[in-house]
């Protein structure tokens, strides 16, 4: 147990907090934008603890564990360049070219052994579309300020370990934990006024990830696809309800409607899962 | 009147059913039986016992030389989606990325690259391939029986037995005390004559 809780919680949180941290400090120097310093701890901290539950990545990756080692990376990267470039028309196309070069790899034994070329390709276009969705509405949130993000974030990954563990797949469950215990420490970083102006970085990472554990438990393992795609709108549910909510409501309630309007869809969620769950029986672990 | 013992249209009748009678000694072709062959399993569970399962979708060929073992060979092909430990929501908890991922690796294989022989025992050497690893392994083989089936056929038996860590082949998910990591393997194949 005590290995389950350092592997999945504190060595995440560790890395995220010495690298956020170091970061921060080298952050001083002009080439270096402390804004990024969330991303690379971020996708830092969350692989640190997925080598240390599932151990390292088959080369070439095949599945989906192993496509989180060059995924992440990848998505931090295009963050990276969208925070560099700062310009909403260059976002746009390069999250849309990666939302459309992630599926094809992530899902090529589906492709290859189960699907047809339609049902590939509607598959492949739901799941980048769920990458534009999640990228998307964790930019908007961002723009409202870097908790509101990070804590809708948080909320998602806290609440999709339970709904992935319902769905068959303890595992990614368990790493969706890791992300939960990563997105803490900036969380807390945050709220105790860590310079990240503008955690821009962060938003590929995220809705990468959050698409890669949330797919696999719906195409790898028994996630019902109802609790998936309530997972995949309820940041985008947050969003709507900030706009919604006004320009100025203040900080707090800004903060509440995010956290509450990712909660709920992601509640009924886990409820969808327990209910397509069947109760244990004598199968006991 | 003089009568030949054997012309020599008999001699040859008499000499083809000598050789068709007499154990061909040349490589024979076989294929698995897959409704009389079982590839089962065991692991301990808790550290209490031990839970048994099974895959039911078996596929294989084999080449069996008697005189020159080495010239023998197997290939063995195992459908993931078929396991079956008695319990319908297990199966799918296995088939699972937390197990053997069977919709990104569906099928098992096993290819023989060297194979002996010491009276009965055969030592059958080869390449498994589990999970998306390749792992060498030797499995013993014991030689349960052969002869003819009711409906003409000619069919061979084999039993053997061999472990495997899973954590070898990456299906590391509950080796803290839920799910032992060796796996026993019970290897049983019936063998028709092609």
């Amino acid at each position: 147990m005590a290995g389950v809780l350092w592997s999945t919680a504190l060595l995440p949180a560790l890395v995220v907090l010495v690298l956020a941290l170091v970061a921060s400090a080298v952050g001083r120097f002009s080439w270096w934008r402390p804004a990024l310093a969330g991303g690379v701890a971020l996708v830092a901290g969350f692989l640190a603890g997925v080598l240390a539950v599932v151990g390292g990545p088959a080369w070439p990756p095949v599945d989906a564990r192993s496509w989180l080692f060059v995924l992440g990376p990848g998505a931090l990267i295009v963050g990276l360049a969208c925070e560099y470039v700062g310009r909403p028309s260059f976002d746009r196309v390069a999250t849309i070219c990666w939302a459309a070069l992630v599926p094809p790899l992530l899902l090529a034994p589906l492709a290859r052994h189960a699907w047809g070329p339609w049902q590939a390709a509607a598959m492949f276009l739901a799941t980048a579309a769920a990458i534009v969705l999640l990228a998307e509405s964790l930019a908007r949130l961002e723009r409202r300020g870097p908790l509101e993000m990070l804590a809708c974030a948080f909320v998602f990954a806290l609440l999709g370990a339970p709904l992935l563990v319902l769905g068959a797949s303890a595992l990614f469950g368990q790493l969706c934990g890791v992300l939960a215990a990563s997105l803490a420490t900036l969380v807390l970083l945050t709220i105790t006024g860590w310079p990240t102006r503008a955690p821009r970085a962060l938003v590929h990472p995220l809705a990468t990830l959050g698409a890669i554990l949330v797919g696999t438990g719906m195409f790898y393992a028994e996630l019902p696809a109802a609790a998936a795609a309530l997972a995949i709108v309820a940041p985008a549910a947050a969003a709507a309800g900030v706009g919604i909510a006004g320009r100025r409501p203040g900080r707090v309630r800004t903060l509440a409607t995010a956290v509450l309007l990712t909660a709920v869809p992601l509640l009924i969620a886990v409820v969808l899962a327990y209910r397509a769950y069947e109760p244990p029986g004598s199968y006991g672990y | 009147m003089r009568r030949k013992f054997l012309t020599p249209a008999a001699l040859v009748v008499l000499a083809s059913a000598l050789v068709a009678s007499t154990p061909v000694l040349a490589a024979e072709s076989y294929k698995v039986d897959p409704v009389h062959s079982t590839i089962a399993f065991r692991v301990e569970h808790l550290g209490v016992s031990y839970a048994w399962g099974r895959f039911n979708a078996i596929d294989g060929k084999a080449v069996i030389d008697e005189e020159n073992p080495a010239a023998s060979s197997v290939t063995l092909e195992v459908r993931i989606d078929s396991i079956d430990t008695n319990s319908e929501k297990r199966d799918k908890h296995l088939m699972s990325p937390d197990f053997f991922d069977a919709k990104t690796f569906p099928v098992a294989r096993f290819t023989s690259t060297k194979v002996t022989r010491k009276g009965d025992t055969w030592q059958v050497t080869g390449t498994l391939e589990l999970h998306g690893v390749k792992k060498t392994l030797t499995i013993p083989f014991e030689r349960v029986g052969s002869g003819k089936d009711p409906w003409g056929g000619f069919r061979t038996g084999f039993s053997g037995r061999t472990t495997i860590k899973r954590s070898e082949f990456n299906i590391s998910w509950g080796l803290n005390g839920a799910v032992g990591d060796e796996v026993e393997l019970f290897l049983d194949f019936e063998l028709i004559r092609e």
